[in-house]
């Protein structure tokens, strides 16, 4: 079942698909967001310089307990 | 004059007083340096990791905003123009917070940060994120505008309907307001200090394929 685009009032339009009803904005919104997390995946990130970015793991205040929640 | 041994050290093994426990119970919640870092493993560089500070800002200004809100009270946004654009700062603020702290979400979900024995600051961010949307409905019903008479009357339904609308009465403004501006950001704000405390103890979790930095 397709969804249908329609013009319910003059607040906004809203697209219903079953039970789900949805205004334009929002569902453009939601892409929006969509989209951005793909990007901070993919875009690559400007590096700084070598000296601020370490491989390391932060010291443990106890080595000999484990990690508590 | 008599004097009183003081007690030494929790890690001696001697009885000590509440306060020395405390002290170290503090100083050991984060490992030392890690508090405020001035560095990062490696594998931060993403932009991925940009969205829980991203959160913590959008936040600072709601909570900047809505101070100033609570100055000119619930009918300012009406009567001037500058409380019209406060207003409107606090509200721009929440879709932004909103937006970060989801995104946010999806990016821990996926990366599954509650590894290595991280499953409280999960925990932690899932309350908070509920708990906010709690408070963000309190701040929708206090606009003291049409709107929120309609969210209200509809809503009250809705919370009838599973038991909680003999204690949280959504026509009650004043308690609205009051939940809104004291009680629900008080326990917003202790539940993300909890979470930001996890995240600066455990480290941030390295990715699925790569292994524990070691120093």
């Amino acid at each position: 079942m397709l969804p249908a685009l329609t013009t319910v009032d003059p607040a906004g339009r809203y697209i219903d698909w079953g039970v789900i009803q949805i205004s334009v904005t929002n569902l453009a919104i939601i892409l929006a967001m969509v989209i951005l997390f793909v990007l901070a995946l993919v875009v690559p990130f400007p590096h700084g310089s070598s000296a601020e970015q370490v491989d390391v793991r932060p010291p443990t205040s106890r080595d000999d307990e484990e990690a508590r929640p | 004059m008599t004097t009183t041994k003081v007690d030494g050290p929790a890690s001696s093994g001697q009885p000590t007083s509440w306060t020395t426990r405390l002290r170290d119970r503090i100083a050991h919640t984060v490992p030392p340096g890690q508090a405020l870092p001035d560095r990062q493993p490696a594998y931060v560089d993403s932009w991925i990791y940009v969205f829980g500070v991203a959160t913590l800002a959008a936040l600072v200004v709601v909570i900047v905003t809505g101070g100033i809100l609570t100055i000119g009270g619930a009918v300012w946004w009406h009567v001037s123009s500058l409380g019209h654009f406060v207003n409107s700062l606090h509200l721009w603020s929440v879709e932004l917070f909103f937006a970060a702290m989801v995104i946010h979400l999806w990016g821990k979900f996926w990366m599954a940060a509650w590894r290595g024995k991280r499953a409280m600051t999960w925990i932690t961010g899932v309350v908070s994120f509920v708990a906010s949307i709690g408070t963000a409905f309190t701040g929708y019903l206090s606009q003291t505008n049409l709107a929120s008479q309609w969210i209200s009357s509809e809503g009250k339904d809705g919370i009838n309907s599973i038991g909680a609308g003999a204690y949280f009465n959504v026509l009650d403004p004043a308690q609205m307001l009051l939940w809104h501006v004291v009680l629900l950001p008080v326990v917003v704000g202790l539940i993300i200090v909890a979470h930001i405390v996890l995240v600066r103890r455990h480290g941030v979790v390295p990715p699925i394929d790569a292994e524990e930095p070691t120093r």
